[in-house]
Formats: structure tokens, C-alpha cells, sequence
């Protein structure tokens, strides 16, 4: 039972903005659920809801957005009936957050070792030597050299990949029971992608702790994601194994995605495209949202949004026609 | 249609390369002037330039009608590298030969005939239109301005032509840059290269601020349109996927350096330079395995103020030896156009 323990249940998540041009339902009706460390890829292009996602999850949603609905069960409590001090103090301690832009995350006016530590003294009660030992602990846990002088260093000292360990660090520094990271490597170059990548794998696996990747690529989720949702339009249009949906997608969307990409072991003479841009978040068609740029739609799915279809072990997808392997390359 | 082929393969001949480039060198000094230079150290006034090695003697050539890409991390110097070739920057030293033509001395007057002949498109689509201007305005003034037509009103008929082969539809041609989308923006970015009918585009990372689907459009339309106009392409960009997907030539770049350079397919099928081999090694993949299967190197790019001495990779290395860290390797030509700088080969 404890190694398939559930960490986190959410279910159909609302969370829409109300701008003044209108109503965006960024994320609309989604629902997943997360083991103790798993890693879960959230995959879709930019409008696609992921980040709002993620940020729903920890409730970090601003004005004009809101959580209008759902259920966020995190160790079998529903995050949704919590007062916000409850989750200011859940925040940084049992979930914590990677960003993308490494330069933003850190405060510049405060040493490395202050910011690290700051996540100790709100959420540990330890000594001021035990905080500094774990510091140092906590830095070379993410292939920092020189830990011990590092921690009096301020961000603009440190590059882009090592600012983004030492984001990793803080995220780790409570022990927490999920980490959720919004596009941790896309600001960063492809030899430090890489580094960063394993590192978070590794750390996932050793710590146990589940890991939400949000993120736009799909190579990178598939190199390190046990499950992944591909989300469009707010809405997730297929869940399952990573494996299972690289190989043998079922809905045209990820179809699409993953035959768009340049496959660097393939030569193609051009690249299979999805026709058209993803439609506007303020007038969202009332059928299936991608029913405009899909190759297979029929009048049911211009009227009717799909339900949901189970068609392997965990393997959900949202469509009318589901491809079967065979028909995927009609 | 017939002309063309024959004029092209006369000049393939005599002369096939679009591009010549001989030793370029390209820096940029930190310092400003004298007062800046001037440092106390150990009680003695010494004078200290502070420049950055951007670009470090780099030769190569682009054959007409193909395209050549430039790969490396942030910094390795492949934009400045384009920018230099292109003018906007003169170069340190080294010579730039376009089309026959030495331009590397020539000035702001002398180029001129020479820009509408070699065209940019530029990575952010966002900030690279004029967003007071009108779409098919932004088309058609480079068009009057190098006399390719011959009056504003028919410059727009074709601006809107051209855009239409693009993919913008001609009732949307008298719209602002802000109501197009980012893909969009870019189609337009590369109708208004084409708008001169340039023999050579450089492209800068081109399709990095666009989602996947988007991408694989514009990638499409890059190719078709090479085909269809018959002009080279310069190609500056860190996806390695994409490089490969369009290229015919590669070259490999650290710290302003060419380590390698080849066909595509000897390039990926065959790298030579163990930093070619670590790039190829930190992708990730779509069949997912790359990562878990190879160690990813370490270390960073080193700084190009300060330049290590020897092989430039030889810090983040795992074969060095201990003459890398002393010599610069030599160039080493494995096959036909593949060729390398490394002492392992």
C-alpha cells in the first residue's frame, strides 16, 4: 500500500479569469492523481492551462483568476476548505515550486545560505549550526562544488545553472512531499539541461518525493516522466504511462505534437503539422476544442465535448474517435 | 526555369560558394577608453583592457542553394558570427567574401547593393516588426526603397502576393503586427526577407520562441520557399533537432570556435569532437532513452573574457590529455568536407 500511496487526488479543478474582456476557462475540469515518487509530465502548448494547473494545486492563483471548483486532495486533505495560513504554511515546506527563470526566482540582495535557509527557520525547528550543516548538505546534494564558501555568495555570482540547483535546493531543503516545477530547464542550454534533468530524476527517486514536470517538450517528458496529462485548450485531451502515449497515442492532438517534432534519429523530408493555432481562450468552440484542427472531425464533435475513454491500463483519452495503434497513421 | 538551372550549374563551376569566410575575428572591449583601463594592482598603475573573444578565427564556406547551420550553447558566438558576416558588426580581422565579392573593408554606401542581396530573419518576431506600421507596408517599403518595383501601389500588390504564399491571407494584409499571432509574425518576418529577393537569408533562431505545432509550419514554409527561390540559408540555432531537420552543412561552435564541421549526416552519424558527442549525448529525446543511457558532461562554458589556454574544451573534456591543455588542436579533415579540431584524431 505505502509504495502506492497517493499523494495527491485533484479532481475537476476549475480555475478560471475573469478579465474584462471576458471569461478564460484556463483550466477546466481536470482531474489527475499523483503517487508518492512519481513523476507526472503536464505537456501542451503555451495557453494550454499547465502552469495554471500547477499553480492551482498550491492555490497560488492571482486576481482575476480563481478556483472556482474542484477538489485538491494532498495526503487526503482537501486544500480547497484550508484557510490560506494553513497554506502559506504547507507552501515551501510539504510542496514546493521550480521556476523557470532561474534569474527571477532568487532574491539579489540576499546571500544564498540567507535564502536557504530562511526555508528552515519557517519550516524546521533546528539550531542555527544544525541549519548551516544542512545548508551546506543541500548544496552539495545538487553537485554545488564548494558548498561551505558558496553559501556566502549572492545569485548574480552564480550562472544560470547553478542558480537554478541552488531553486532546487531551497525546493528541497523542507523534505516536502511534492515538488511541482514549471518549465525547470527551458531557459537553460542543452548540456545544463541535461545535468538538471538528471538531477531532479535522481533526487525524485532517492527522496521519494512526486514531481509535477510542467513543461512544453515532449522529449524531455519523455526521457523523465513516469506518467504524463497533454493538456489543450485547459482541458486534459490524454493521460496515461509516458511510454504507452509516445508510442501509440490516442488522441489527434498528441498525435500531432509528437509528430511535429524533428525526431534528431529520423530523417523526414518535412514535418507532419497540425493545421491552424489554438482558438481563442475567450471564444472557445462549444464541442471538442480541438475539433477545428483536427483531421478526423465529424459533426458530433463540433456539437458534444467528449467524455472520457478508457482504452488502456491508466490510459485515458477524451475524443470521439480515439486512433486505434493501427488507424494512427492514416 | 531552364535558364536558371544552366546559369547555376555554370556557376557551380567556376564558383559555388555563396559564402567565403577566412579566418574572422570578432571582439568586443568592455573598457571604455583609458580612465577605465587603468587598474591599481600592487601599488602599481597597470592598463587593463577587459574584451570579450566572441568570435575566434573561423573559416568556412557555404555553397550556394544549400543551407549551413551554426549549433552551440548561449555564447558559443554563432550570432555574432552571423552578424559579422552580414555587416552589422565590422570584424576585428579575418575576410567575408559574398558571391564573389570581398566585403570585409566595405562601407555603410559600398553595402548597400549588397543588403537587399543578403536578408535576416530574426528570432523574436515580436520586437523585429514595426508595430505602427501596416502589414503590407512593412513588405513593400524595402521593396520601393531598393527599387525592385517601381511605384508604392504596385509594391503592395505584390507585398500582398508574397504574403499570401506565406500564409497570410490578403484581407488580412492591412492589420497591425500586434493582431497576428506569434506564428504568424514570423511568416510575415520571412516575407519581408523575401521581399527583395535576396540570394542569402540568414535565419536566428527562428523558431525558438514558437510552440511545437507552430514550428513544424514555419520549418515547412522555410523549406518550401528555398526550394522554390533557390537562395541559402545561414541558420543559427541550439535545438539540435531542428539543425538536423534542415540542414546540409553543420557546424559545431564553443566559445567562438568551429570544432566541427561537416554534412549533416557525418556531423551526427559520425561526430568526431568529444563536444559535438556531449551535445548529441544532452538531447532529449523523444524515444526517451538518451538521458538514462549517457553521462551528461560537466562544467559550464568557460568565460570568453579570459580564454583557457590550449583546446578550449579541454576543461569540460574527458578525454583531455595533458597537451590539450597546452596546444590548440589543428584542423583535422577525416572526410570530404567533415572536418575536426581535436588531438584525439
Amino acid at each position: 500500500m505505502s509504495e502506492h500511496e497517493k499523494i495527491l487526488d485533484v479532481r475537476d479543478l476549475k480555475t478560471y479569469f475573469y478579465t474584462h474582456k471576458g471569461v478564460v476557462k484556463a483550466v477546466d475540469s481536470v482531474s489527475f492523481d499523483l503517487e508518492k515518487g512519481e513523476i507526472l509530465g503536464i505537456v501542451g502548448e503555451s495557453g494550454g492551462g499547465k502552469s495554471v494547473t500547477g499553480f492551482s494545486v498550491i492555490r497560488l492563483i492571482d486576481e482575476p483568476g480563481k478556483i472556482v471548483g474542484g477538489q485538491i486532495l494532498f495526503k487526503g486533505n482537501d486544500l480547497m476548505k484550508k484557510s490560506e495560513s494553513y497554506m502559506t504554511s504547507i507552501r515551501g515546506k510539504e510542496i514546493s515550486m521550480v521556476f523557470q527563470d532561474p534569474m527571477t526566482s532568487l532574491n539579489p540582495v540576499y546571500t544564498i545560505g540567507r535564502q536557504l535557509e530562511e526555508v528552515l527557520i519557517l519550516h524546521d525547528n533546528i539550531g542555527k549550526e544544525e541549519r548551516r550543516r544542512r545548508c551546506v548538505e543541500l548544496l552539495n546534494s545538487v553537485g554545488i562544488p564548494n558548498a561551505e564558501s558558496r553559501l556566502n555568495n549572492y545569485p548574480h555570482q552564480f550562472s544560470g545553472g547553478m542558480r537554478q540547483r541552488v531553486i532546487i535546493a531551497i525546493a528541497l531543503a523542507s523534505n516536502p512531499d511534492l515538488i511541482i516545477a514549471d518549465e525547470p530547464t527551458t531557459a537553460l542550454d542543452v548540456t545544463i539541461q541535461a545535468q538538471i534533468l538528471k538531477l531532479m530524476q535522481q533526487l525524485s527517486k532517492e527522496t521519494n518525493t512526486a514531481l509535477i514536470l510542467i513543461t512544453h517538450d515532449l522529449a524531455v517528458i519523455s526521457e523523465l516522466t513516469d506518467r504524463v496529462n497533454v493538456m489543450y485548450c485547459g482541458k486534459i485531451v490524454e493521460t496515461g504511462y509516458t511510454q504507452e502515449i509516445i508510442s501509440s497515442p490516442r488522441h489527434p492532438y498528441t498525435q500531432g505534437l509528437i509528430s511535429s517534432i524533428p525526431d534528431i534519429d529520423e530523417d523526414k523530408k518535412r514535418l507532419n503539422t497540425i493545421p491552424g493555432i489554438v482558438p481563442n481562450m475567450f471564444n472557445l468552440p462549444a464541442g471538442c476544442k480541438f475539433a477545428e484542427r483536427c483531421p478526423y472531425a465529424q459533426d458530433v464533435c463540433w456539437e458534444e465535448e467528449p467524455s472520457v475513454t478508457k482504452v488502456g491500463n491508466r490510459h485515458e483519452v477524451y475524443c470521439f474517435f480515439p486512433l486505434t495503434s493501427e488507424a494512427a497513421h492514416e | 526555369m531552364k535558364s536558371t538551372v544552366f546559369s547555376r550549374s555554370q556557376v557551380r563551376q567556376h564558383m559555388s560558394n555563396i559564402i567565403e569566410i577566412r579566418n574572422l575575428v570578432q571582439q568586443f572591449r568592455l573598457t571604455k577608453g583609458v580612465l577605465d583601463e587603468v587598474k591599481l594592482r600592487n601599488g602599481k598603475f597597470t592598463r587593463e583592457r577587459i574584451i570579450v573573444h566572441a568570435v575566434n578565427d573561423i573559416s568556412f564556406d557555404i555553397e550556394e542553394g544549400s543551407v549551413c547551420s551554426l549549433v552551440g550553447e548561449s555564447g558559443c558566438g554563432k550570432s555574432t558570427t552571423a552578424r559579422t558576416i552580414i555587416k552589422l558588426i565590422d570584424p576585428k580581422s579575418g575576410s567575408i567574401t559574398f558571391d564573389g565579392n570581398d566585403i570585409t573593408g566595405y562601407n555603410r554606401e559600398q553595402m548597400l547593393p549588397f543588403r537587399k542581396e543578403m536578408q535576416m530573419i530574426f528570432q523574436d518576431p515580436y520586437a523585429s516588426l514595426n508595430p505602427r506600421s501596416r502589414v503590407v507596408d512593412i513588405i513593400a517599403e524595402p521593396m520601393v526603397f531598393h527599387k525592385i518595383e517601381e511605384n508604392v501601389s504596385r509594391a503592395r500588390e505584390k507585398a500582398t502576393e508574397l504574403l499570401r504564399r506565406v500564409g497570410i491571407r490578403p484581407e488580412q494584409v492591412s492589420r497591425y503586427p500586434h493582431q497576428f499571432s506569434g506564428g504568424q509574425r514570423q511568416r510575415i518576418g520571412i516575407a519581408r526577407a523575401l521581399s527583395v529577393k535576396p540570394k542569402f537569408i540568414i535565419a536566428d533562431e527562428p523558431v525558438s520562441a514558437l510552440d511545437v505545432s507552430i514550428q513544424a509550419q514555419i520549418l515547412n514554409l522555410m523549406m518550401d520557399l528555398q526550394e522554390e527561390f533557390g537562395f541559402s540559408y545561414l541558420f543559427i540555432a541550439h535545438n539540435l533537432s531542428v539543425v538536423k531537420h534542415i540542414s546540409d552543412t553543420v557546424g559545431i561552435m564553443y566559445l567562438g570556435k568551429i570544432v566541427e564541421m561537416g554534412k549533416k549526416k557525418d556531423v551526427f552519424s559520425n561526430p568526431k569532437h568529444p563536444y559535438t558527442e556531449a551535445l548529441l549525448n544532452s538531447i532529449p529525446k523523444i524515444s526517451g532513452d538518451n538521458l538514462e543511457n549517457t553521462k551528461p558532461i560537466e562544467g559550464e562554458i568557460p568565460n570568453p573574457i579570459s580564454l583557457p589556454g590550449g583546446c578550449f574544451f579541454h576543461e569540460r573534456c574527458p578525454y583531455a590529455m595533458p597537451v590539450c591543455s597546452e596546444v590548440f588542436p589543428g584542423e583535422k579533415v577525416l572526410s570530404g568536407n567533415h572536418s575536426a579540431y581535436c588531438h584525439l584524431l
